[in-house]
C-alpha cells in the first residue's frame, strides 16, 4: 500500500477510536452506581416553592424512591396512576417518594401545573440545570433509584416492564422495595426501559 | 360515426386503465418487521460492505419524530453511495396499526423498519450499547465491516447525520 494511503487510514483508525472511546468515556462514569452512597442535592419543589434536600427526604426512612418524570413524555405520563400508587403502598411501610423533573424545557411552572393536574401526592421537584440527573446519571423518563436507610443506592431503573397498565409483568421497583423491607439484598438491582430522554437543553 | 365513438370509448378505457395501474404500483406498502436484537443484528451483518445507521425511535417520543425526515433524507440520498438505514421502532405491538405505519406512511420511510419485540427489554438493550439506559432517541452507525463506529444520543438533524456518515463511507 503506498504511503499516503497507509497513513490516511491509520489516521482513519486512529479517528475512529476516538470516536467511539468519546463516546462511551462519560458514560462509564455511572455505571457503578449501585451500592454507592446517594448524590445529595437542594432542590426546589416546584408546587409549594420550598427548597428541599435530600437529606430531609431520606431522614428516619426505611428507603427513599427518586423518579426522574417529564412533563410531557408520554411514556412518563403512562405511569403517572402507578407513581400514586406506589407512594401510597409504600408510605405506610416507611418509604418516602419523590419526583424529579430535570427536562430544561419544561419550565417550573409546568412542572406544578402538570403535578397539580395528577393530584401527585409526593414531591415533585425542579432540577433546572439537570445537575441532579447528572450527579446520579439519569438519562430518562421515568427513571428510578432505590435509596436505603444508609444512604446507598440499591435500585436503578424501570417501574415495571411494561408501559401499558395491563400487560405488566415485572413489577421491579415493588419487588426492589419488598427486598429492602424484607432486610434482603435487592435481588435484580439494575433494570432498563425504553423511554424518552431528559432534555439537557433549552 | 360508431366506430369513432368506439376508439374514442376503447382510448378512454386505456387511458383510465394505465392510469390506475400507474397509481396502485407508485404507492409503497410499508413493512414493519417484529424483531429481538439478533434479529436485528442478522439485518446489520448481511449489509457487509455497506456502512449501516440504526435508528431507535417510537411515536412516543417527539424529538424522534422530528429528527425522523432527517432520516429519510440520509436514506434517499446516500443510498447509491453505500450507506443503508434501518429503524427500530420501541413502540408497544398493539400501536403498530394505529401508530406507527401511519407515521411511518407520511414520512415515506422506505428503508428497512423492525418493531422492537422481545420479551426482555433489558437483553435488548444491553445487546446494543450495555451503558445505554433506553433513553430515544439513540443511533447506532455500523461501518462497513459491520463494527460500531459511532453512537448518536439526542435528536440529530440532517448535518449531523451526513457528518457522522460522510468519513465511514470514505473509508474502506
Amino acid at each position: 500500500m503506498k504511503p499516503v494511503r497507509f497513513t490516511l487510514r491509520l489516521f482513519g483508525y486512529v479517528a475512529a477510536a476516538a470516536f467511539i472511546a468519546s463516546s462511551l468515556a462519560t458514560q462509564y462514569v455511572r455505571a457503578d452506581l449501585i451500592g454507592q452512597a446517594a448524590p445529595d442535592f437542594t432542590l426546589t419543589n416546584a408546587v409549594t416553592g420550598t427548597n428541599t434536600t435530600l437529606a430531609s427526604i431520606k431522614s428516619d426512612r426505611q428507603a427513599t424512591v427518586i423518579v426522574f418524570i417529564g412533563v410531557q413524555c408520554p411514556v412518563s405520563n403512562a405511569y403517572n396512576d402507578r407513581y400514586i400508587a406506589l407512594a401510597a403502598e409504600y408510605s405506610s411501610k416507611g418509604v418516602q417518594f419523590v419526583a424529579i423533573n430535570s427536562n430544561q424545557n419544561e419550565s417550573v411552572e409546568k412542572v406544578a401545573n402538570h403535578a397539580r393536574q395528577n393530584k401527585f401526592t409526593f414531591p415533585v421537584l425542579k432540577d433546572p440545570v439537570s445537575a441532579v440527573a447528572d450527579a446520579y446519571g439519569a438519562n430518562h423518563t421515568p427513571e428510578a433509584f432505590v435509596i436505603d436507610s444508609r444512604g446507598n443506592i440499591v435500585y436503578h431503573g424501570r417501574i415495571d416492564d411494561s408501559q401499558d397498565p395491563d400487560s405488566v409483568q415485572s413489577h421491579d421497583l415493588a419487588n426492589a422495595l419488598d427486598d429492602i423491607l424484607a432486610g434482603k439484598p435487592v435481588s435484580k438491582p439494575e433494570t432498563k426501559a425504553f423511554g424518552c430522554s431528559i432534555k439537557r437543553h433549552k | 360515426m360508431r366506430s369513432q365513438a368506439r376508439s374514442k370509448a376503447l382510448i378512454a378505457a386505456a387511458i383510465l386503465m394505465s392510469w390506475m395501474g400507474a397509481a396502485s404500483s407508485s404507492a409503497s406498502v410499508i413493512k414493519v418487521t417484529p424483531a429481538d436484537a439478533p434479529a436485528i443484528k442478522q439485518a446489520i451483518a448481511k449489509q457487509e460492505g455497506h456502512v449501516v445507521v440504526l435508528n431507535f425511535w417510537a411515536t412516543y417520543c417527539g424529538p424522534c419524530c422530528e429528527e425522523f425526515p432527517s432520516l429519510v433524507k440520509l436514506s434517499g440520498s446516500y443510498s447509491k453511495r453505500g450507506l443503508v438505514v434501518m429503524a427500530v421502532s420501541a413502540d408497544i405491538k398493539s400501536d403498530l396499526a394505529g401508530k406507527v405505519i401511519p407515521f411511518l406512511t407520511r414520512q415515506k420511510a422506505y428503508f428497512p423498519q423492525f418493531l422492537q419485540q422481545s420479551k426482555d427489554v433489558d437483553s435488548f438493550i444491553n445487546a446494543f450499547d450495555p451503558t445505554w439506559q433506553g433513553d430515544l432517541p439513540r443511533t447506532f452507525i455500523y461501518d462497513k465491516h459491520g463494527r460500531l463506529a459511532k453512537v448518536l444520543k439526542d435528536e440529530q438533524t440532517y448535518a449531523s447525520f451526513v457528518a457522522t456518515v460522510a468519513p465511514l463511507l470514505a473509508a474502506h
